[in-house]
């Protein structure tokens, strides 16, 4: 696989080839992307938009699934009042976009190593995550377990697609934390991570765990000091923060 | 309360280092020339929602490096690391070898100025 690092980066014309609304909020959105050599799960891509006058605006996105030949994906969240995501998750196929990528090769997920998997999303964190559980499809041998935090039933990404797999795959695991709403047949209660939800049954930290954590940047510092405490090796936690500006 | 963090980290400023230098920066480690503090490029805290990009030591603030552009040029500069060491890509070392590294040193430093033909 290519792992995208050279030559060097350079932007480039995507074509808009479908968009598919994700939550009420939220797009997923497929590319096709002419020369694209593959990418690792957990990479993400840099878009920029142009406007007539010259100005452009660029943000970060996490790839959300596995490359199909030159068709990537990513999943946008909408950000009240942002600059370029509105756009985005307005945009129809056919449509041309700037990218750069795939970047990062720290926060990403290679099916040949044998560690144990806690993937820890915030919110729209799930995305490179979710490139992650869907590489884990294709190729891998080693358990998975995810702790997906959310506001309420209705921001789940990929909602279906993880019930069907964590009913089908035996080497995943799935906890939703609803931190304002829950479901009726929730027994927490709703409220934010705490570390009982990042104890994994029968896991310990001494088990040569990976612990990938994506999310806002005051989730991520939240979950990680939980994760120190709890004794996970700061070297075993591999994070990713995003920020307000969308 | 908790107050909003305006940073990001390391990962959200990949792209526009890649595209100065090169290579994939968020594996490269970093030395802080302020405290000492070594760790991973995409560890470190992102400033971005300024003309320029600041990257700062999580564990004292120290400016790591920073990257501004222009319309024509790129202004790199890296003062702020004692180091950096930079793994070769992963590809080009088998499964199961430590990669090999390169070292490469910015103490003698100041301003840098890249000049990127692609802007």
């Amino acid at each position: 696989m290519d792992d995208g690092l050279t030559p060097k980066l350079q932007w480039r014309v995507a074509r808009v080839v479908d968009s598919e609304p994700e939550t009420e909020s939220a797009q997923t959105i497929g590319l096709a992307v002419p020369g694209w050599g593959g990418h690792l799960a957990g990479q993400h891509v840099d878009l920029k938009l142009t406007a007539e006058d010259g100005y452009s605006a660029q943000r970060s996105y996490s790839l959300s699934r596995p490359a199909d030949g030159e068709r990537i994906e990513l999943t946008v969240q909408q950000i009240a009042h942002g600059e370029v995501s509105p756009y985005l998750t307005g945009v129809r196929p056919g449509e041309e976009i700037e990218l750069r990528g795939p970047i990062g090769g720290w926060f990403v997920w290679r099916p040949v190593e044998q560690a144990r998997i806690l993937l820890v999303a915030g919110g729209s964190g799930i995305v490179p995550l979710m490139a992650m559980v869907r590489q884990r499809i294709v190729m891998g041998s080693t358990e998975f377990r995810l702790v997906y935090s959310v506001r309420s039933p209705a921001d789940v990404y990929y909602a279906q697609e993880l019930g069907h797999l964590e009913r089908d795959c035996d080497w995943l695991r799935v906890a939703v934390v609803y931190t304002r709403t829950a479901t009726p047949q929730t027994a927490r209660p709703p409220g934010r991570v705490g570390s009982g939800d990042l104890a994994v049954p029968g896991w310990t930290p001494d088990d040569g765990l990976r612990v990938y954590v994506c999310g806002p940047t005051g989730f991520v510092e939240s979950v990680t000091t939980k994760l120190i405490g709890q004794g996970h090796r700061p070297s075993a936690l591999r994070t990713e923060r995003f920020g307000p500006s969308g | 309360m908790m107050t909003e963090l305006t940073h990001v980290d390391g990962n959200a400023a990949a792209g526009a280092f890649a595209e100065v230098l090169g290579f994939d920066v968020t594996t490269a480690t970093l030395t802080c020339a302020g405290c000492g503090r070594f760790g991973p490029f995409a560890e470190s805290h992102v400033y971005h929602r300024a003309p320029g990009i600041v990257v700062r030591c999580p564990g004292c603030d120290h400016v790591l490096a920073r990257l501004v552009q222009t319309p024509t040029d790129v202004w790199l500069d890296l003062r702020g690391a004692q180091s950096w060491h930079i793994p070769f890509p992963s590809t080009r070392s088998p499964v199961g070898c430590a990669p090999q590294t390169s070292w490469t040193r910015w103490g003698d430093c100041t301003n840098i100025a890249v000049i990127s033909s692609t802007w």
